[in-house]
């Protein structure tokens, strides 16, 4: 029974239609890319490539403006920005600069940085958003909470992005740091008011 | 393969398939026999036959052959797709879409995964779209959230990367080992 894998030898549509199935976690596709070369292929080269063209089209056309110009990995790249940078596919703040309809300036990136530079702004944080709200804050998740995170984690990542994404929000704040990091508190207290309004 | 005929629709298709005029005034039960690679002989109904696009054409071209050899299939496939087939002609025949999606569903839940993914490269050359899609959504369904090495023994595939490729690789998608199921 080894003369079993006609599998292997199997046309590559075939095998992309079973990808295409298995498009909507992004891990799945991560990972078939390691099962072996072939599939690795298939996926950087094919299924990345129409995934990006089809969800960030017009990041796609800046970067790759003459259409044979893509060097190795790129759509592995570009593909792997759009997931893991909240930016783009979770929270569309680069692309459309949306706010969910929360009427509030986004400012996480920016507090990042400079809560970093200035830690003295933490006590400041806490006075404002009130003791109750960071108790809560450890039992459940908020939906700020994931995404600020998310971007925290790939600042390293994604530095282009991001940079992109801070230039944009000095030019609404204004660049004072006070008043940045203000407006985060102030974000930070909407969502708390949620939070307690769901838990009533 | 002993099987009944309900002649009526039978006739209909015999006729429209097979422009051929002796095979026009043939019986309608006309049986096809398929060859396997390895030398099993299935004999099968026309309209099942048919349902083969591949074997569809080769009879198009010599109408007067009565033996399809299929050098790329194997028996144990082979005969799993003739059982659906016939259940499909059933359905064109009578059409129900839930009793049809309800044998579809049960018929790929029963097979292996060697099974599912030994009948795939068979559909795929008999060109039988329809259970071509059946098969690439159970076995897309099976590998879905899986490990890396449960893809691969689930195809049957070689790791073919170098130890620092592969680790490369991993690295550069860490984020999609997590949440995985168990094997």
């Amino acid at each position: 029974m080894t003369e079993t894998t006609g599998f292997s030898k199997l046309s590559d549509d075939v095998v992309l239609t079973i990808f295409s199935k298995l498009e909507d976690d992004p891990r799945n596709w991560a990972r078939l890319a390691c099962v072996c070369t072939k599939f690795s292929s298939l996926i950087r080269d094919t299924c990345w490539k129409s995934k990006c063209s089809k969800t960030i089209p017009s990041v796609v056309s800046d970067l790759l403006s003459s259409p044979g110009s893509s060097f190795p990995g790129a759509w592995s790249a570009l593909h792997k920005l759009a997931v893991c940078c909240p930016g783009l596919l979770h929270a569309g703040v680069l692309l459309q600069h949306s706010d969910f309809g929360l009427e509030r300036e986004l400012g996480p990136d920016d507090y990042f940085h400079k809560s970093k530079t200035t830690p003295s702004q933490q006590p400041q944080q806490a006075s404002h958003s009130g003791g109750s709200n960071l108790d809560k804050r450890d039992s459940s998740w908020s939906l700020f909470d994931d995404l600020y995170y998310d971007t925290v984690c790939n600042v390293l990542e994604s530095q282009d992005a991001v940079t992109v994404s801070c230039e944009a929000n000095e030019e609404v704040i204004g660049g004072g740091d006070d008043k940045s990091a203000g407006i985060f508190v102030k974000a930070r207290g909407i969502f708390s008011v949620g939070q307690e309004k769901e838990d009533l | 393969m002993s099987s009944s005929t309900d002649s009526p629709t039978l006739t209909t298709e015999t006729t429209q398939l097979s422009p051929q005029p002796d095979t026009e005034t043939a019986k309608p039960t006309k049986k096809i026999t398929l060859k396997s690679s390895d030398n099993q002989i299935f004999e099968v109904e026309e309209s099942v036959a048919m349902e083969f696009a591949t074997v569809k054409s080769f009879f198009e071209d010599s109408p007067s052959t009565d033996t399809v050899p299929l050098p790329n299939v194997t028996a144990k496939p082979l005969s799993q797709v003739i059982e659906f087939c016939k259940e499909q002609i059933k359905f064109k025949a009578n059409p129900d879409e839930a009793q049809k999606k309800k044998y579809n569903a049960e018929f790929v839940t029963e097979k292996s995964d060697k099974d599912l993914v030994d009948m795939i490269p068979v559909a795929n050359y008999l060109e039988i779209k329809d259970l071509l899609d059946v098969l690439n959504q159970a076995v897309a369904d099976r590998i879905e959230n899986k490990s890396v090495e449960y893809v691969r023994s689930f195809f049957g595939i070689d790791n073919d990367f170098t130890a620092e490729e592969e680790a490369a690789l991993r690295r550069e998608h860490a984020w999609a080992y997590e949440g995985v199921d168990e094997d």
